[in-house]
């Protein structure tokens, strides 16, 4: 409430509790200061939190290949290696490593509504190559399913502990093995060279509807995606940024 | 008892100004100290200073303060929406962060955490203040340690432009393995083109477009793309928008004669672009720190289009508005492959000179004009527009015939104005519109200190020269401090170069700051009400600015006095006062000059001097009266107690004396007192009265008894 | 704005003078009616739960899931019997007309109210396409179904009211020398375009669209029942920095 200071004025008796009440007043003002107590644009960064909950990143630069079949878009079933059917984590299989990032948990909101939280998953993928090796000429010449499949996955709990990766279909993205002559087969074995890109935005109500509260982390996952069996997908250099924002969605 | 129908009693004396002159009127003091001039009209005593940032709690000052202050200054950018206060301070130059009290200065400019490191030499010799300037984009801080100037928008520091240009980048082109064979001309190299050699561009990705294509003359032998050459350059741009000079020209990239038949045979419907190359340019050096982009420029073919000239070009094929900054609009890439045909390339980069290091600068005419350079004193260069550290080969002017060192810049609605020690010039847009022209407003008046310029309520400009102050009011150039020319005269001359000055806002006085009597650092204020002078030795500033906000504090880096007698250095608000921050009392003084020669042929007594104040403390003055022609060390007459600074019978409220509820809210009131001092017979007399507290002061006036009888004045 | 100091000094033995008590006041009351800045505050002094949800940041979204693999009968392509007419999108999917102008991808448009802001735009997507153009393989008789190499470049960008922002554009610009350039010419690939740009306060709409290139051909056209680019799985959004 705006202060409406009125002055002492000459010839009024001059009383400790007129005196009083003004810096009182002024004290109370400043207590609860209204909009317009501030000039516009007077914040600075130093003042206000940083909207960034949590961020992370990881790079990957060793190649790695991959046969595991891709079954369907929804569907969850994890090969024990990236061989055989299911999803498979992008990484080297030897020295160990994948496209994965974990941070302090992300609170979703546990209780009517849920927190203003925005995620964000970044992740580049090179898909160098994507073949039959060792394939004479004209095998599947017609058969132009080859493609390389990404997903993002989101390491998910409840209750902050039990934790589950869960798959998120609409971020699902396939390239397959185009080259410069035009063809889209894979017998060609030249090297296709795809930079993959996948990006989305998560939301809190997003993540309380599949029962949970709180992300970990973040990964890709891949898959072979192809009527023809021995086809090889090759990994290159992949790299996967997240970060949590305090921002609500609001349209 | 004396007969009070023989008095005669002076018209009142309402004192407001000083002169040194052996004779002036009974109405120019010969010294008033320490008193400003109030809205009420009245003289009070200074309040204050107040510190401007202290420990409530201990009075500890911050630790960034040191005893040698080089400059203040405050603005404001974006609108109000940043609040910038700069002190330059032993050897760094900090920006005030208010929102860390414990530790309410972050380092722009200076020593280790800085923003900017530079060794910003703190040295006690003659030295301009360190110069700050306020342009649209940011502050220019010029630190007088012969270094760089730096720019700062309260965020971003960089230093002002670039004072070198970058490396010369390399051309790469087709080169022939064996050039009296058609399949072997550029086909080495860098031969990016649709001819079947080297690097063969695919189809998809078109044609080169670089080299000159001869129409074609002869279906027999074809046509000929021509022997040509190419050269570029580059400059850095920085966050600012300043640019770097040019880089030196990169090798000439050379392109042979070359037939545009394809796979060699002769072909009358071969398409003349498959001879057409692109070249790739490499080594483009990544800027300094500040940096975000480089401007690429390249000559057309120098063989064949008639001009050697360097064109600009452009980075979006688009020509789209976002990233058309700059070429490369990044401080990271060191290559450009270069398909960018001559017909695209029209306009001519800037030719900018390495910026120099300089003393002076000041914004007037739409740009930053820099002056008095390490190499050429007399030098005064202007920035192009908009861009406050970028500087334009050939633009200089030396506005003084003679080359003689500039001492000061001021921006006036007339002009820029530039002086020299020993004289005036004023600076104007050229006929036309086209460059400058500088027209001698004096020859023989100058200035010796820079940040004694200051402009007057009524427009005018005052500055310290030579032989003491001067106006100029938009017509001529007046000196203004001659009836003061004795105090003038002890300023010490080689120091003069330090004085400092502003215009107080609230009660319109120029007041200089300058080093007097042998003194190394400004220890007097000289005060210009428009009228006359007075003076004040409350505070010792380096430096002072005047807040550009609402507030319109005068603020001020040096020494103050405390209580204990120990001097502190820091930044303080003048004219202001937190009570109990412990400074020395101030001791404020108003001395008549000897009333008066025009009737000390004849001889009188004075009798009673009368002091008109205004309430302000319950305690009284010193009042002294000393006679003919001799300030004694004792006083002929001195009373401490009869002038009250309160009317005993109507004595107002006091603080620390009074009771709340005991009283109404009054104004201080004006009253007369009266203090019969009888100094008999004397040809002239002279009244000073002083205090070490508060006192108002209207006026006085003087019953004077004259001598009857023969007994004049001694005349030999 | 910042630091302001009492005019007077209330010291001892100094009379009590109303002006200078209501100046005095006066400071403090003048910097409180809307003079407060940056140096009023303390650094930190805000945390999470003294600012508005949304005050700093904004996050808006618009998304769409489309099971791009619905069996060989769904899949935009050819297989050795012939092109299945009809068939092929799945549901949600956007396809791109063949008329060579820019069109919103569906559900990809977003109406908000900004304040002073920049905005971080992103649009992500899945492109696919259907073609019954053939290609031989060198040297051999084998024909290749179905590959959509003489189909032109497909561009997607993001508009702001209508306007496109010229360098989210996929593909170079240059179509005089780049051939192919106009446009994103691989066929079956996942693209992503963003920008920062600042917006003045007011209501706005930002849109991902798509266009089929123009084929060097001027009288080239497409049947857009067979030959076609479509956008599958897709996502825009931005951040509002206020």
């Amino acid at each position: 409430m705006p202060y409406d200071w009125t002055r002492f004025s000459e010839g009024d008796a001059a009383t400790a509790a007129d005196v009083n009440d003004t810096f009182a007043n002024l004290r109370d003002e400043v207590n609860d200061l209204p909009e317009l107590s501030i000039q516009p644009r007077s914040l600075h960064h130093a003042h206000i939190p940083s909207a960034v909950g949590i961020s992370g990143f990881k790079a990957i630069t060793t190649a790695s290949t991959y046969t595991n079949r891709f079954i369907g878009f929804l569907d969850t079933a994890y090969a024990s290696a990236p061989s055989g059917t299911g999803w498979w984590r992008v990484g080297p299989m030897s020295p160990p490593d994948q496209l994965r990032v974990v941070h302090a948990p992300v609170d979703c909101g546990g209780g009517s509504d849920p927190e203003p939280i925005s995620y964000v998953a970044m992740a580049n993928i090179q898909m160098k190559k994507i073949s039959l090796p060792g394939a004479g000429a004209n095998v599947a010449e017609n058969d132009v399913r080859h493609h390389g499949v990404f997903q993002f996955q989101l390491e998910l709990s409840p209750d902050g502990t039990t934790t589950t990766w869960v798959n998120f279909p609409s971020t699902q993205r396939y390239s397959s093995g185009e080259t410069e002559g035009g063809r889209s087969h894979a017998i060609s074995n030249i090297s296709c060279q795809k930079d993959v890109p996948l990006r989305s935005l998560f939301l809190a109500a997003q993540i309380r509807s599949w029962g949970h509260r709180y992300i970990h982390g973040a990964r890709v996952v891949c898959a072979v995606e192809t009527n023809y069996l021995g086809i090889e997908m090759d990994l290159h250099r992949c790299n996967l940024s997240v970060f949590s924002l305090r921002a609500p969605k609001v349209n | 008892m004396s007969d009070s129908k023989g008095r005669k009693t002076l018209e009142p004396l309402v004192l407001r100004n000083q002169s040194n002159l052996l004779i002036s009127p009974a109405e120019v003091a010969d010294e008033i100290e320490n008193l400003v001039y109030t809205r009420e009209g009245t003289l009070r005593s200074v309040e204050g200073p107040a510190p401007l940032i202290f420990d409530t709690a201990t009075n500890a000052l911050p630790s960034e303060y040191s005893s040698q202050m080089f400059g203040v200054y405050h603005t404001t950018l974006r609108g109000g929406a940043t609040d910038l206060l700069l002190m330059h301070s032993g050897d760094n130059i900090y920006s005030l962060t208010g929102w860390t009290p414990t530790s309410p200065f972050k380092k722009v400019v200076g020593t280790a955490g800085s923003l900017i490191r530079m060794d910003l030499n703190a040295r006690d010799t003659p030295q301009f203040p360190t110069q700050f300037e306020t342009t649209p984009k940011g502050v220019v801080i010029v630190p007088q340690n012969e270094g760089r100037a730096v720019f700062y928008d309260g965020e971003i520091a960089t230093p002002l432009g670039y004072d070198s240009m970058p490396p010369a980048a390399l051309g790469h082109g087709p080169e022939s393995t064996d050039p009296t064979k058609p399949s072997k001309i550029n086909n080495g190299g860098y031969a990016v083109s649709r001819m079947n050699a080297g690097f063969t561009l695919h189809e998809d990705f078109g044609f080169g477009r670089l080299g000159t294509i001869e129409g074609r003359v002869d279906s027999e032998i074809g046509g000929r793309m021509l022997s040509g050459a190419y050269q570029c350059s580059y400059q850095w741009i920085d966050y600012f928008g300043n640019l770097s000079p040019l880089a030196p020209r990169s090798n000439e990239v050379r392109i042979q004669e070359q037939g545009y038949w394809s796979d060699y045979t002769l072909s009358s419907t071969a398409s003349p672009e498959i001879a057409q190359k692109q070249l790739l340019w490499s080594n483009i050096s990544a800027g300094p720190k500040g940096t975000i982009g480089r401007v690429f420029s390249r000559t057309k073919d120098i063989l064949n289009s008639g001009t050697q000239e360097l064109f600009i070009v452009p980075g979006n094929v688009g020509w789209a508005a976002s990233g058309a900054f700059a070429t490369m609009p990044d401080n990271a890439s060191t290559q450009w492959p270069d398909n960018v045909p001559d017909g695209w390339i029209l306009s001519q980069p800037h030719d900018v000179m390495p910026v120099p290091v300089f003393k002076l600068c000041r914004l007037s005419l739409g740009r930053l004009w820099i002056a008095n350079t390490t190499d050429d004193p007399g030098i005064l260069i202007p920035s192009m527009p908009g861009r406050f550290g970028t500087f334009l080969r050939d633009s200089e002017i030396f506005p003084d015939p003679s080359g003689g060192a500039i001492t000061g810049l001021w921006s006036t609605p007339s002009g820029l104005m530039v002086f020299t020690a020993t004289s005036t010039f004023i600076l104007n847009v050229g006929a036309e519109g086209q460059g400058f022209t500088a027209a001698t407003l004096n020859s023989n008046v100058g200035c010796v200190a820079p940040s004694s310029l200051a402009t007057l309520a009524n427009g005018g400009v005052v500055w310290l020269g030579r032989e003491g102050f001067y106006v100029f009011d938009g017509q001529q150039i007046q000196l203004i401090s001659g009836h003061i020319s004795r105090e003038t005269d002890r300023i010490n001359p080689v120091r003069a170069k330090e004085a400092v000055a502003i215009v107080d806002p609230t009660s319109k006085e120029y007041r200089c700051w300058v080093a007097r009597d042998g003194s190394r650092t400004n220890n007097k204020c000289f005060i210009f009400d428009g009228q006359g002078w007075r003076t004040r030795k409350r505070e010792k500033l380096q430096s002072v600015c005047v807040t550009k906000d609402h507030r319109k504090y005068v603020i001020g880096a040096g020494k103050v006095t405390k209580s204990d007698s120990t001097e502190v250095s820091g930044l303080w608000v003048l004219d202001r006062s937190v009570g109990h921050y412990p400074l020395a009392p101030v001791k404020s003084a108003i001395e008549t000059s000897w009333i008066t020669w025009p009737l000390s042929k004849d001889k009188k007594t004075v009798k009673t001097v009368y002091l008109a104040f205004r309430e302000s403390y319950i305690g009284s003055v010193r009042v002294k009266v000393y006679r003919d022609w001799r300030k004694t060390a004792e006083a002929e007459y001195e009373d401490s107690t009869t002038g009250t600074l309160y009317l005993e019978e109507d004595r107002p409220p006091a603080w620390d004396l009074s009771e709340w509820d005991d009283f109404s809210w009054f104004r201080n009131r004006p009253f007369w007192k009266k203090v019969d001092v009888s100094v008999p017979a004397c040809e002239v007399y002279k009244i000073r009265i002083e205090a070490d507290h508060p006192f108002e002061f209207i006026g006085m006036t003087v019953d004077e008894e004259p001598k009857t009888g023969g007994f004049g004045t001694r005349i030999s | 704005m910042p630091i302001v100091i009492p005019k007077k000094g209330f010291t001892a033995d100094t009379p009590i003078d109303v002006n200078d008590m209501n100046e005095n006041v006066e400071v403090f009351v003048q910097e409180i009616q809307g003079s407060l800045g940056e140096h009023n505050w303390a650094a930190n002094a805000f945390n999470s739960e003294n600012l508005e949800d949304g005050a700093i940041i904004r996050a808006y979204e618009a998304r769409e899931s489309v099971n791009w693999y619905t069996g060989l009968a769904s899949k935009l392509e050819r297989d050795s019997s012939g092109f299945v007419p009809g068939g092929g999108m799945p549901a949600d999917g956007h396809k791109v007309s063949t008329r060579y102008e820019w069109e919103t991808i569906t559900d990809m448009s977003i109406v908000f109210t900004a304040g002073n802001s920049i905005l971080w735009i992103t649009f992500s997507c899945q492109i696919d396409f259907s073609s019954t153009e053939n290609s031989t393989a060198s040297g051999t008789a084998v024909v290749t179904y179905g590959t959509g190499k003489d189909l032109p470049g497909l561009q997607v960008g993001i508009f702001i009211d209508g306007e496109l922002v010229s360098e989210t554009v996929t593909g170079a610009m240059d179509r005089s020398n780049d051939t192919r350039g106009e446009g994103h010419h691989f066929r079956r690939d996942p693209t992503v375009i963003d920008c920062v740009v600042p917006i003045a306060p007011g209501q706005h709409v930002v849109s991902a669209r798509a266009r089929m290139a123009r084929h060097t051909d001027a009288d080239k056209s497409y049947d857009s029942d067979t030959d076609f680019y479509a956008v599958f799985n897709r996502q825009l959004y931005f951040l509002e920095m206020r």
